[in-house]
């Protein structure tokens, strides 16, 4: 009898010590992309909840469609950002591409990704692509990603919540078709 | 000879710390699944290859394998003391700058050298202490006049470089690797993205995989100098495991599948 408390009880406490909740956000949205053209944009993130410790969170990803480009928002000093990246980002209208340290949008709520939760979520994007000869443009596919505009664009972010001992891969979704 | 930006792309994966041979490696084939499941429905031409050295490392371990076959006697604890040779013993082959890691350093040169002169844009993902290795040869083939013209690409054996579960922040693997290589004047860049968990104990060298935030490993690299020509991220991911576990777990996770795939495609 004693051997079958202590076993449930060590199992109890394996399972509460390794178990992990595991969160997909996602969002989708029809927008267009630097070149005028519909495409359907998707924003997702993960995050992971352990027992003890702090949860594992991020990057924050946008996939447009027939964009080879993926933009990437990540927790800095300066809140969630877009860093623009030197060589591949400009701000439109503007000579050249950005320096580094250029901030190319933002989250505009919490400043850590795990604060982020389900429901509406504004982002800006102040850049867009720049191509060079190694910049891959075959058929409706080319660097181009969401235009950059003043308003922010406005998701209505899902969660999906999942558990597992010791941790699994966590989901994503598909990126979006190109038409 | 120059690379031809309208030919297939190759990925190159070099791995890390391993144990058994160089026949169980297939991180290559990974690679492979991670990025064909981020493509979505672009119909993108690549192939991805993995430079082994695992072979390398056992031979020069091979004088400690035989002595703990010695010491020994039990056959469980010579298979455990096995493993913990082969595992720690590349670590040591790496850090301590010995002939078997300049052999390395040597044959992941001469790979990419072929990938170079068959014309392929070839990407470098890194595993581990395969980022050291990585970090090492491509900051050398840049001293070399022929190739990294900042001012085209085509001249770049290496066109951009992941890191995955890095452990080039620890002071162990300083020597020697103060700074990375600048390539002057020009507007190309150079791009190196390393993806860490948080909890990788081989990243923080934190051996219960405590939770880093705030915690720069490549990005001290980054110089304000515009000649530098490099564009270096720090990316913590959320690999959905922890401690030892998330140190393997790059090789399935969509977004550094996403990451590679916006290196690759550009």
């Amino acid at each position: 009898m004693h051997t079958i408390a202590r076993n449930t009880a060590w199992s109890i406490a394996f399972v509460v010590l390794t178990g992990c909740t595991h969160s997909l956000y996602h969002a989708e949205l029809d927008t267009r992309n630097s070149e005028e053209f519909p495409r359907k944009t998707v924003l997702y993130w993960s995050k992971t909840d352990k027992l003890i410790g702090d949860p594992k969170t991020g990057p924050i990803l946008l996939m447009t469609a027939c964009s080879t480009r993926r933009v990437h928002f990540d927790e800095t000093e300066h809140g969630v950002v877009f860093r623009g990246t030197p060589g591949q980002d400009r701000i439109p209208g503007q000579p050249g591409t950005v320096a580094e340290g250029t901030i190319c949008g933002n989250v505009q709520s919490d400043r850590k990704i795990h604060d982020l939760q389900a429901g509406p979520l504004s982002l800006t994007v102040h850049c867009e692509a720049m191509t060079d000869e190694f910049s891959i443009q075959t058929g409706l596919f080319s660097p181009s990603y969401i235009q950059a505009r003043e308003e922010p664009y406005r998701f209505d972010v899902q969660e999906e919540r999942s558990w597992s001992v010791l941790g699994r891969t966590p989901d994503a979704p598909e990126p979006p078709a190109c038409p | 000879m120059a690379v031809d930006p309208t030919k297939p792309r190759t990925v190159l994966v070099i791995h890390g710390v391993q144990t058994g041979d160089n026949a169980d490696l297939n991180q290559h084939q990974l690679i492979k699944q991670l990025l064909e499941s981020r493509l979505g429905n672009m119909p993108l031409k690549f192939t991805t290859d993995l430079f082994r050295y695992e072979e390398l490392n056992d031979h020069a371990q091979s004088k400690y394998q035989k002595l703990v076959k010695l010491i020994v006697a039990n056959p469980a604890g010579q298979a455990l003391a096995s493993k913990a040779i082969d595992l720690i013993g590349d670590v040591v082959t790496a850090r301590l700058d010995t002939s078997t890691a300049a052999t390395i350093r040597q044959g992941f040169k001469e790979k990419l050298l072929g990938i170079f002169d068959a014309g392929n844009p070839c990407y470098v993902v890194a595993h581990s202490l395969g980022s050291i290795y990585a970090f090492d040869v491509i900051n050398d083939l840049m001293t070399e006049t022929e190739l990294f013209d900042r001012q085209s690409r085509r001249t770049w054996p290496v066109q951009g470089l992941i890191t995955l579960g890095s452990p080039i922040g620890l002071s162990m693997f300083n020597k020697g690797r103060k700074k990375v290589h600048s390539l002057g004047e020009g507007d190309k860049m150079f791009r190196w993205v390393n993806y860490w968990d948080r909890t990788d104990p081989v990243v923080s060298g934190k051996i219960f995989g405590q939770n880093l935030t705030g915690y720069e490993i490549a990005e001290k690299y980054r110089s304000p100098s515009p000649k530098q020509g490099w564009v270096i991220r720090d990316r913590p991911v959320d690999t959905g495991k922890v401690w030892l576990l998330a140190h393997v777990a790059y090789w399935d996770n969509p977004m550094v599948g996403d990451g590679l795939f916006d290196m690759v495609t550009n």
